[in-house]
């Protein structure tokens, strides 16, 4: 049998099992060459980061102080939300008043028909409940329950997997 | 490689109370993974001097842009990230050729207090590793100094390169191989 590709022996070698480590119980140069790499990982796992200046904490914080406070991720889209909102307000307030009237009446008369529509639609869900109690009920939990899987999935891990060096 | 599930990420504390306007929070982010850090960049850059400046430099980065970090994730591989990409970026900048002397190298590296924590391995040992490392490209270098000094696992790696964690493992036995031959032909070179 050929001697396997480097990265098979070493993948082997990781994950302590398979056709090429068993190539290498027979071959020296296989051997050899695992050997070297064992002893290297254990070398290599006994060297540790150098310890950083003294200084390293009080140059930072120096620079940090010379800096503004760092705006809240709430204030930066909680802020214009509400200028938004008052803007919106002002504008109302001078649609009732001025020559933009229409413009608040306008929104009213949707508003109202917005109404009706949704009275129609709550009338319509009224009927169907009435008839289709059962079958309304269970396709509903099953959509909610998807729906709930679906958001688990979304939400970030609150754990890290941390693999053990062998 | 075994798995196992590790408890709620740590530094949680310090980033909400950091994010709040607590400086003292922010400091003790910085003690807590200014190792690291500095070791990853000194580890990049070769020379103690700028792995300073750019380690300051990724921590002020990290307190203008503690509003965009993500609490799901580990705060030191954030940092740890931002260092890395300065660090490329300087890297990139250099208009000449690192001739940087190796020896200066030994005197950069690890500590007076790694060689209390070794026991086993001698001081000439490691300085030959050492020199071999610093030979390699900053790619194999980033590689086998987060892997294996500072023990991160192949997904945390993929985390601060921005890779995916598929390829980690292949680039660590590259490495490790490139590794190898540098260290089996340094004695044929000095004979």
């Amino acid at each position: 049998m050929d001697c396997p590709d480097l990265e098979v022996l070493l993948f082997d070698q990781a994950r302590g099992s398979g056709d090429a480590l068993e190539h290498a119980r027979t071959c020296p140069a296989c051997a050899r060459l695992l050997e070297e790499h064992r002893q290297l990982e254990k070398d290599l796992l006994r060297l540790s980061d150098p310890l950083p200046p003294v200084d390293l904490v009080a140059r930072v914080m120096d620079r940090v102080a010379a800096e503004p406070m760092p705006v809240r991720a709430e204030m930066r889209v909680g802020l214009p939300i509400l200028a938004a909102t008052l803007m919106a307000a002002v504008l109302s307030f001078v649609a009732t008043r001025g020559p933009i009237g229409l413009l608040g009446a306008s929104a009213v008369r949707a508003l109202v028909s917005w109404t009706s529509a949704l009275s129609g639609l709550g009338n319509a869900v009224h009927a169907a409940w009435s008839t289709t109690a059962v079958p309304l009920a269970v396709s509903l939990s099953a959509m909610l329950l998807v729906a709930l899987v679906g958001l688990r999935r979304l939400a970030p891990p609150r754990a890290v997997e941390i693999e053990v060096i062998p | 490689m075994l798995a196992e599930r590790t408890p709620p990420l740590p530094f949680r504390a310090e980033v909400q109370a950091a994010r709040r306007g607590d400086r003292s929070a922010f400091e003790a982010l910085v003690r807590g993974v200014q190792r690291p850090v500095y070791g990853l960049c000194l580890r990049l850059l070769r020379t103690e001097a700028e792995a300073a400046e750019v380690a300051q430099e990724a921590f002020l980065r990290a307190y203008q842009n503690l509003h965009r970090y993500d609490d799901g994730k580990p705060f030191d591989l954030w940092v740890l990230a931002i260092a890395r990409n300065l660090c490329l970026d300087l890297l990139r900048r250099r208009t000449r050729m690192l001739t940087e002397n190796v020896d200066d190298l030994h005197e950069a590296l690890p500590s007076g207090e790694a060689n209390q924590e070794e026991g086993v391995i001698v001081a000439e040992e490691r300085r030959s590793l050492e020199s071999a490392l610093a030979t390699l490209s900053v790619e194999d270098r980033e590689v086998l100094g987060l892997y294996y000094v500072q023990k991160r696992t192949t997904k945390e790696i993929a985390a601060v390169m921005g890779v995916a964690p598929g390829t980690i493992m292949a680039r660590l036995f590259r490495a490790r191989e490139k590794l190898r031959r540098r260290m089996t032909a340094q004695p044929e070179e000095a004979a």
